[in-house]
Order: structure tokens, then sequence, then C-alpha cells
């Protein structure tokens, strides 16, 4: 926990150690001598409670004795005065000591001796005879005074207290002895009566300090030596008095008192274990709590160190780290209530934060200068690039160079590798151009890139960009992404040599669509890509796309102009050829006129040719202004049910009347009648137009071949001719406006280009196509104009719409001008 | 006087379930009651280190009881009412026991005989019947004094004498009844009133009968002077002892000497081998009442009794589930086996027969050197 440089103090000299030092001595030791003072003092209080606890008793125990045994030798006294027991017959006698005996059931046994000892009556047969080696007896009958002592019990093997009282006859003469046994077990009931309790016991001494009584009977019967327990053998001790001894390694105390009488010892004992219990008690309570005190102030100089040495030197060690310029080092932590302590940290905590503060300020606005810095130059780098991309793309209107200038613009600069694609006119994706920084994978790139799923579901395809509109950026391509979408075997392994890393598709829009798109992705350089690189893209996608669509509409403005241009050369060449014979005719009749020539016949002649001039000036006219209708949107149908089989009919027939000989007509109706609901004018003119084109285009003559049939879902009407035939690439062409077959133009065959064009659009409005197919020049041609079977659809866009409201198909198409 | 039963640490906090005794608890015969109350004690303090009965601890109230029958039914009705106890113990007195019959009956409270062999207290003809016996009944110790005074002592024609209490006429009609059974017959039956100091004149009597034993049915102070004729007469027949002289101070009013070789019957004695439950108990008995030496455990049957007793009576309440007395009157008849310190009761009780000991589970024990000790048993396939 020491923080870094703090140098370790000797633990003498911490404050830790005082601590614990002060508290040991202002807390513990007044605690120490008090507590273990009190615990000696009580210790000492118990003993002596105790000592004159068991003296009481002992003094109680022997005055019992006393009373008891002074009962007896009343008893015993008694015995030897009644009368007649000095010169009763020893049968009398017999009889009298053992109505005694069955009165006095605290006698073993009673006896009656002569002066010499020898027994004359008993209590009891058997038991010795004579009684003279008797020291209490010799005693009672030299002296003429009851003497007792103890004697071993003779059947039993126990003791016995055996009392001899003097007889006198009648002059006070000792004649015999009265002799009366009592069992210790007598004395011992009155001993044991009370309990003495906690492990203690009650035992008599003799007067020469041996034990008589005791719980023990094998103490009883050894009779061990009790005089060194301060009971003076042959003495009796002067008065009650208490004694500590050890008895089998046992401390005890004992409380005794002299029997007055007897000269006996009452003894009342406990082991001093019992008597101490209380005072060990307090004792261990003492030392434990002397422990926990001792305890305590370890834990309270640990928590003080804790409070205060601890925090101490944490904060030093924050210093020192501050100083090193660390200024996140942790502080101590302190509790509250930690005072003057928490101002200090508290207080250097606000100088280093506001230190640290105006350094983090510093650094913050360094930072954010050289973030700015930093902006600015990539900013700048941006518009630089931009600026160079935006000059390439200013520098042609040829949109394919200048993308091929831009991929290899973008190469080194934004990606390692680049493709770019534009949508052809079929909407399908056409690679422009396909750059790498390492110039032998370009063409790997390429074949990676050509290989692209189609698929617009496929996520972050160029697919789905063309599809979406939407820019993709894929930051970073994982090897399973990089292989996600790929099947062939083939791809895969190109993929995988390319290794892309990170991915940018954007597309090319302009004016709301889009043109195609600009893939950009890193390999080698491990580039990824960001949100930045993505607007990057996005703009240069933007610019690239704007250029691409102004050279575009560049074109189809150059192409609208030489459109006009040559509408007007032929337009103004084919209306002036009728309009040259009406005024020729015209010329003509009045030169004839002026010279008086003109004949009828002529002027017959010359009308027809003005009218004919006139009709075919109409036409054209008629033309131009449905070209014009058209473009406004203004070309007005009125569909009704008709029998296209009819309609067909009746043209062939009126076209069949003005056909030169060198055509012939076949007319082969399949379908008939062939109810359809359309504009019969409309049809009629695309029939007049396909039929008079049939007889224009084949000059040599032959057949031309009319034929009405059921098709997919429609019919199909069919005008073969065997004349000068389409090449491959003028089949579309011829209907665009003033799209003429250059076979046709080359054999100045007359026409303005307008016909086919008029009768796609009508085609198309009455939901039906209109085509040519053609083996080639000389080959002859066929056109086809489709018509759905069903009733007419709108006139609109969409081709594939029925509309099968009962209203009938007049009212569904519309009249009015979209 | 009140003497709570042990309230050990470990027993439940809840009031205590009491259990009463009437006894007497001194006097000559105070050492029986003093162990039969030890006896329960020792049972309280274990039961109640596991945990007491439902729950609850167990104690012992007492009352020091003579044999005095209407103090008896008083001190009954004074625990009944004052301590709630839920059951009752007698002790050595039987007249007590048969007085409280009706009391017991009427409160509706399981006694349980611990000592008194009076065949009346169980078998007493009343249903529901609320008394229990785990003592021997004079009708087995009858059968057992006669047994063992025939076949042991071999004696064909003993001398009867008892007390001329109810107790002494049963046992006289019972003891008349074995011995002819067993092909024997008393020479004579003396009576003695008790607290008699004098019984020559019967000892005499049953001495010219030609009496070769001498079976007596005698209270403590009672024996003592017959044991101290027999001593003045000179007469030193076999005596063979119902166990009314083990109750109390019997070898200190006859004499060690005079009481030496007595048989007395007992249905357990803690000397010799003890199985487990019988030493755990005598340690018990040793630690808690400061006693060193199994000579100065007195009036042992008491002890065993009351030990018993109690436990049985506390699983008649664990399986009664309640201290209501009906439940627990039937619980005891129906009480699962259990191992005593006497013997293994199995069952206990049963509807018919409220002894927990017969003849089989009783043994003959002889004062020796102011003791009691088991004496010879070659007996009763035991």
């Amino acid at each position: 926990m020491s923080p870094p440089g703090a140098r370790p103090l000797p633990f003498g000299r911490t404050l830790q150690a005082r601590f614990l030092l002060a508290l040991v001595l202002i807390g513990v030791l007044p605690l120490a001598i008090v507590g273990l003072g009190v615990a000696a003092l009580d210790r000492q209080a118990l003993i002596d409670q105790s000592s004159q606890e068991l003296t009481g008793l002992a003094r109680g125990f022997a005055a019992e004795l006393d009373v008891h045994f002074d009962d007896l030798t009343s008893i015993c006294r008694g015995l030897a005065v009644l009368p007649g027991i000095a010169g009763m017959d020893p049968a009398a006698q017999d009889a009298v000591l053992k109505d005694l005996f069955l009165q006095y059931s605290a006698f073993a046994r009673l006896s009656t001796f002569d002066v010499t000892g020898r027994r004359l009556t008993s209590s009891r047969a058997g038991g010795p005879p004579s009684v003279d080696q008797l020291e209490a007896f010799q005693t009672a009958v030299t002296r003429g005074q009851q003497a007792w002592e103890i004697r071993p019990a003779l059947s039993t093997g126990r003791s016995s207290l055996v009392i001899i009282t003097p007889i006198r006859n009648a002059q006070r003469e000792v004649v015999g002895a009265v002799g009366c046994v009592v069992d210790m077990e007598n004395l011992s009931a009155v001993v044991e009566r009370v309990a003495v309790g906690s492990g203690g016991q009650t035992f008599v001494l003799d007067d020469e300090g041996r034990v008589l009584l005791h719980p023990d009977p094998r103490l009883v019967q050894q009779r061990p030596d009790y005089s060194w327990l301060g009971v003076p053998r042959g003495s009796r001790p002067a008065g009650p008095g208490t004694v500590r001894y050890t008895l089998d390694g046992e401390p005890r105390v004992a409380g005794y008192a002299p029997v007055g009488a007897l000269g006996w010892t009452v003894v009342v004992e406990r082991p001093e274990a019992a008597v101490l219990g209380a005072a060990d008690r307090s004792w261990g309570l003492a030392l434990l709590g002397l422990a926990v005190s001792m305890l305590l102030a370890l834990i309270a100089a640990v928590s003080l160190a804790r409070t205060l040495t601890r925090p101490v030197r944490e904060l030093a060690g924050a210093a020192e780290a501050f100083g090193a310029g660390d200024s996140a080092a942790p502080l101590p932590k302190l509790p509250t209530g930690s005072g003057e302590l928490a101002t200090l940290v508290a207080a250097f905590a606000a100088m280093r934060d506001a230190v640290a503060g105006r350094e983090a300020e510093r650094a913050q606005l360094l930072a954010r200068e050289q973030a700015a810095r930093g902006r600015a130059e990539t900013a700048e780098r941006r518009f630089a690039f931009l600026a160079e991309a935006s000059t390439l793309l200013a520098s042609s209107l040829d949109y394919q160079f200048t993308l091929t200038s831009i991929a290899r613009l973008v190469v080194p600069q934004l990606a390692d590798w680049c493709a770019i694609d534009l949508l052809d006119e079929e909407g399908v994706p056409q690679l422009v151009e396909v750059a790498h920084a390492d110039p032998t994978k370009v063409e790997l790139a390429r074949e990676v890139h050509t290989r692209l799923p189609p698929r617009p579901d496929a996520p972050n395809s160029l697919a789905r960009v063309l599809a979406t509109g939407k820019a993709v950026l894929v930051p970073n391509i994982s090897p399973e992404l990089q292989t996600a979408n790929i099947t062939d075997p083939e791809h895969l392994r190109l993929v995988r040599e390319l290794g892309p890393r990170s991915l940018i598709v954007v597309p090319l829009r302009a004016r709301d669509r889009t043109l195609g798109a600009l893939t950009l992705a890193s390999a080698g350089s491990g580039r990824i890509y960001g949100r930045e690189d993505l607007a990057l893209a996005e703009d240069l996608a933007g610019r690239c796309a704007l250029a691409v669509d102004n050279a575009r509409l560049y074109q189809q403005a150059q192409e609208a102009v030489r459109a006009r241009d040559e509408f007007l050369s032929i337009a103004s060449h084919e209306l002036r050829t009728p309009l040259a014979g009406v005024k020729g005719f015209a010329q003509v009749l009045q030169a004839a006129q002026q010279r008086g020539q003109l004949q009828p016949d002529q002027l017959s002649r010359g009308l027809r040719r003005i009218d004919e001039a006139s009709n075919r000036l109409n036409d054209l006219i008629q033309d131009l202004l449905d070209v014009s209708r058209i473009r406004m949107g203004q070309l007005l149908l009125r569909p009704h049910p008709l029998d296209l089989a009819a309609l067909v009919r009746e043209t062939t027939s009126r076209f069949s009347e003005q056909l030169d000989e060198q055509h012939h007509l076949v007319v082969d109706l399949a379908v008939n009648p062939c109810p359809l609901v359309a504009d019969a004018h409309r049809i009629e003119q695309i029939l007049t137009n396909l039929l008079e084109n049939a007889a224009k285009y084949s000059p040599a003559g032959g057949e031309i071949r009319v034929r009405l049939a059921a098709s997919e879902g429609g019919v199909v009407v069919q005008v073969q001719d065997t004349g000068i035939g389409l090449p491959p690439e003028s089949v579309n062409a011829v209907f665009e406006p003033f799209g003429r077959a250059p076979n046709a133009a080359r054999r100045h065959i007359p026409g303005m280009g307008l016909g086919l064009y008029i009768c796609r659009e009508i085609a198309q409005r009455h939901g039906g196509r209109i085509w040519a197919d053609s083996g080639g020049e000389d080959q002859g041609t066929t056109f086809s104009l489709w018509l759905p079977r069903t009733e007419p659809t709108t006139t609109n866009a969409d081709p594939g719409r029925i509309d099968r409201g009962s209203q009938g198909a007049a009212s569904s198409v519309p009249t009015r001008p979209v | 006087m009140l003497l709570g039963g042990g309230c050990v640490a470990g027993a439940a906090t809840s009031a205590p379930i009491k259990v009463g005794l009437v006894a007497p608890l001194s006097g000559p015969s105070g050492a029986s009651g003093e162990a039969i109350q030890r006896g329960m004690l020792l049972a309280a303090a274990e039961l109640n280190a596991a945990g007491g009965v439902l729950g609850r601890p167990l104690a012992v109230v007492a009352r020091d009881v003579p044999n005095d029958p209407p103090a008896g039914v008083a001190a009954l009705r004074e625990l009944v009412e004052r301590e709630q106890i839920v059951a009752i113990f007698g002790g050595i007195y039987g007249p007590v026991m048969l007085e409280q019959l009706d009391a017991v009956s009427e409160l509706r409270l399981p006694l349980i005989d611990a000592w008194s062999s009076v065949p009346g207290i169980t078998r007493n003809g009343r249903d529901p019947n609320y008394a229990f016996r785990v003592t021997a009944s004079d009708d087995d110790a009858d059968e057992f004094l006669a047994r063992y005074t025939v076949e042991v002592v071999g004696a064909r024609q003993p001398g009867v004498l008892a007390d001329t209490t109810a107790w002494g006429d049963a046992n006289v009609a019972g003891l008349t009844e074995w011995l002819g059974r067993l092909g024997a017959r008393p020479a004579d039956v003396e009576r003695f009133a008790q607290g008699d100091h004098d019984m020559r004149q019967q000892l005499q009597r049953l001495r010219a009968a030609g009496a070769d034993a001498l079976i007596m049915v005698p209270d403590v102070a009672d024996g003592a002077a017959i044991v101290r004729g027999l001593v003045t007469l000179g007469w030193q027949p076999p005596v063979v002892s119902h166990w009314g002289i083990s109750g109390g101070a019997f070898v200190e009013r006859a004499g060690v000497e005079n009481a030496a070789g007595v048989l007395t019957l007992q249905t357990y004695s803690f000397y010799g081998p003890q199985a487990p439950k019988g030493q755990a108990v005598l340690d018990a008995y040793q630690k808690q009442f400061g006693t060193r030496r199994v000579e100065k455990v007195p009036a042992q049957m008491g002890v065993a009794h009351g030990y018993d007793g109690l436990h049985l009576l506390a699983r008649a309440l664990q399986q009664a589930g309640t201290t209501d007395g009906p439940a627990v009157r039937g619980a005891l008849e129906w009480l699962e086996p259990y191992e005593g310190v006497v013997k293994r009761y199995a069952p206990a009780f049963t509807p018919t027969d409220h002894d927990a000991l017969h003849a089989e589970d009783y043994l003959m024990a002889v004062w020796q050197g102011g003791r009691l000790v088991p004496a010879p048993q070659p007996w009763i396939g035991r």
C-alpha cells in the first residue's frame, strides 16, 4: 500500500506505534491494574467467605455431633443407673437390656460387664467374652468415669464407638459396666445429613488426626493421618479454623471445628476450584477483558493509523505522483468526521484539480486547435481533390474519357481499386473503367467486378446500389463477408486474391435518376472507410453524375439540333416537291391559258395533278400535325367497338383501287370477324401507312400480303412486302421520328420518316405494339401491328394495365391532353 | 416445597409442562420419595436438553406427604389447581394413592405409581383407568418372595410377618397363596402395628411354630424393629423382606451388624456391572447430586422408577400431541417400545395391564456392611 517514493519508517518511529503505546498506557494499563486487582481481591474475598462458611458448617456439625454424642452418653449413663442393674441376676438384667435395646435404635449392641470385664449379658449373642483389655473399660472401672473408644465392630469389621459406663452399687462402688456400641453409620448419618454441595464433603477426624467418619468408607478403613490438617496430634484444636491443603493434587479449602466432648474434629472441605469457581470466572473475565482491551487498543491504533497515518502517507504519495505529472493518483478515502485531515485532503484535491483543470484546458485548446487544423487540412485536401476531379470532369464532354481520368485520380488518393459503372439505355450496368493501385491487378479487378452478381437483393452489392440509389459503406469486410454472395468457385478465388478490406459503393445520380455507380475499395493499404470517406465519395459521385448527365444532355441537344436540321431539310424538301407540282401545273395552265392553248384535257389533267399534290401536301401537313400532337401529348383517341377484319377489308379494298399494276394485294383474314375496341380512324391510319409504305418501298412491284391473325391474347395485322428491305440497324430506327432507312434515302424514295413514328405512337396508345422484320436489304419487310384482343387499355405508359370497367372502352380512354 | 425440574439450556423457552410428585421426602421413608424425585429430575434434564416435550420444557413439582391419604388427595388437588400438572407420580405409600384414585378419575389425570406395590392401585376396576405402575406389584412381589424363599433359601414353612395395614393384608393373602402353590405353607402368620418397637412376641410365636425362614412385610422403622427383635431373641432365621425397608434409614436404625444378611426385594440396583443406560443414569446422578460412590445412592429403585416413569410419560405426551389427560392416558396404553433403566419396556402398558414391571423384572438384594447389594439370582430364567 505504500505509495511510490514513500520511504518506509521503522515501526518504532511510526505514528501507529506511538498510538498503540499511548493507548496501552492510557487505556489498557489502568484497566489491567483495576481489573486484575479486583479479581485478586474478589478471589481472596471468596476464599475468606467460603472459609467462613465452611467453618460455620463444621461448627454446626460439630455441635450436632456433640449433642448426639451427649444424648448417647446420657442414655448410657441412664442405663447404668437403672434400678437393679447392679444387683440384678443375669437373666433379669438380660431382659431389661433387651427391652432397652429394642427401645433405643441408636445402639447397635448393648452389653453389661462385671468389674473384671467379663461379659454378663448382651443384646446379641456372640462377641468377645471379656473387655478387660479395653482401655475405655479400664478407665471406667478404675476411675469410675464414663469412657469411650473407637473399636472395629466384630462382625462387620467397621468402626464402632464403644461407650463404657461404670455401674455402681448402693455403696457407690464400681461393680461393673454397661457397654453401648454405636455404629459409625449412626454417627455419620448425623454428619452427612446436610449436603455440603459443590463437590465438598464432611468428615470427622479423631483426636489423633485419623479419619473416623468419611463418605468414602475406604478412608475410614485405612484411617489415613490428617493431623497435618492443622489438627494437633493428641490434642484438640482450640477452636474452629480454616486450612487450605492439597489432596491428590487438588487444592482444597477446609473449615474445621472441634467436637467438644469427643475430642474429634469435624472437617468440612471443598475443592478450591468449586470455591473459587466464581473468582476464577471473574479472574478469567478480567483477563478476557484485558485481552479484549488490548485487541481494541490494537484495533484503535490500526484504525487511527488508517484514519491518520495512512491517509497522510497516501496524500504524500499523491503529491509526489502529482509532481511527476500523474494528476489521477488516488487520494486517501476518509470517513466522515475526519476533521483537519479531510480539510487537508480537500485542499490538496482542490489545488490539484485547479492545476489539473488548467492543464486540461490548455491540452483541450491545443487538441481543439490541432483538430481544427487537421479538419482544415483534410477539407483542403478534399477540396483539392474535388477541385482536381471537377477540373477533370469539366475538361471534356466525353464522359467516358473523363470517368477514366477520375478513376485514375481516385485510385491512388481514395482507393486501392476503383470501378465506375454506367447504366445503358436498357438499364444494364456497363463497366466504364476499372483502376487498381497495382497495375498488374487491374485485370483481376475487372474480372471480379464483371462477375458481380446482378441480383439487387444481395446486400451491399452494386446491383442493389443501382436499384435503390442509396450509397453503401462497408467499413470492414470480413473474410466471410467477402464471399457471402458468391457461389462461382472461380469468382471466389479471384475475390480472395483481390482481398477487399473496406468498401464504398455510391450511386451516380443526377436529376433524380441513377446513372451508374462508383465503387471504391481498399485492399493492400488496409484503409478502413468511414463516414468522411463516404461523404467525399458521394460528393465525387455527384460531380461525376452531373458531368455524365451534362455530357449526355449535351449529346442529346446536339442530336436534337441535328434532327431539327434534318427535319427542316427533309420537311422543306418533301413539302417543296408537291408544292413544286402545284406551282408547276398552275404555271403550265396559266401559260397555256395566256397562250390560249389551254386544252380541256390538259386543264383536267393539270387540275387533277394539282389536286393530287395538294392532297399530298395535306397528308404531309397532317403527319406533321400528328407528330406535333404526339409531342404535345395531344393525340386524341376515340375508341369504339369495331370489327378489325371489316376495317382491314375496307382499307385494303380502298387501297387496292389506287394500287398500280405492278403490285398486287393478297389479304388473308384468319380471324373474321375480329371484334375489338379501338379508334377506327387511327387504326385505319396505321393500316394505310403500312400499305402505302409497302407499295412505296417495293418500287419494283410485287406482292403485298396482308394477314390478320390471332396472336398472344390479341390480334396481329401483318403487312408483308418484297421490297428493298431494312438493314438490321434500321429495324428499330425507322420508328423514330425522321428515322429513315439508309437504303431508302439512297434510292431517293421520298418520305419524311414520320409515318412509322406516328404508327408506333398510335399502337402504343392502344396498348399494342408495332415492329418490323426484315431479312436485310432487298429481302423485303414485314410490319406487324399487334393489338390486344381484350377491351382497349389505357393509353398511358402502362400498356399492361387493363380497364375492365363497365363504363365501356370509350370512357376509359383519356381524352384530355396528358 | 417446590423443586423446579431441570430447566436446562437447550429446552424450549415456553411455559413448562409440570409433572407432580406426592411422596414422603423426609422422615424414615424420605429417601424413597427423594430417590423418585431425583430420577424424575434426571429424566427431565435429559429431555429438556433434547428440546423438551411438545416444544416445552418439563418440570417436576413435588409435595412432601407422609402416609396420610387425605393429605395426599389435598396435595394432588393443590398441584392440579396451582401448578396445572399434567400427571401425578406416587411414592411408597400405597394407601395414599388408593385414596387418590377417585380424584385422578374425576380430574382425568394420569397417575404413575413409582414405588408402592399395592395391586389395587392399578387393578382398581375403573374404566377408564388412569393409574399406571412403574414398580413392582404385590401380586408379582408375593410370587417372587415366596419363590425365592422356597426355591433359593430352601424354606418349607416360613413365618410370615406383616403389618396390619391394607398392604399387609394383601401380602399376607398373596404370600399364603403363592407358598401354597409352591408346595410350601406359612408356619404361621403374624401381624404387627406400625411403629411397634418390640416384635419379640410375634417372632417367638413364629419361631415356636417352627418357621424355617422369615418373610416380612414392614416399612423402614418396623423392619429395623423386627431385625433388632431377632437379635435380642438370638434367632437367626433367613430373613426375606418386602422392599419397604429399602426406602430409608434402615441400616442406621437396625445397626449394620444386625441388618447384615437381610434379603430384600428390589426391581433395580446400581451395584455391579450396568447396562449403558444404567451407567449413564448413574453417572448423571453422581454428577448432579454430588455423590461419589454407588453405596451413597439411596433407594436406588426409586431413582430407576422415577427416571423410567417420566420418560414413559414424556413419550405418551409426545405421542398424544397434547397434555390432555384422556389423550395421554390412551397414549400410555399404546406406547412404542422403550429402552429404560430397569428393562426394555415393550410395551410398558397395555389397555388391560397397567403394570410395567412383573416378577421376571425383579431382583433380590441383600444388606451387607450397611449397603444393599445384589444377592445371588439363581433363578426365574434370568
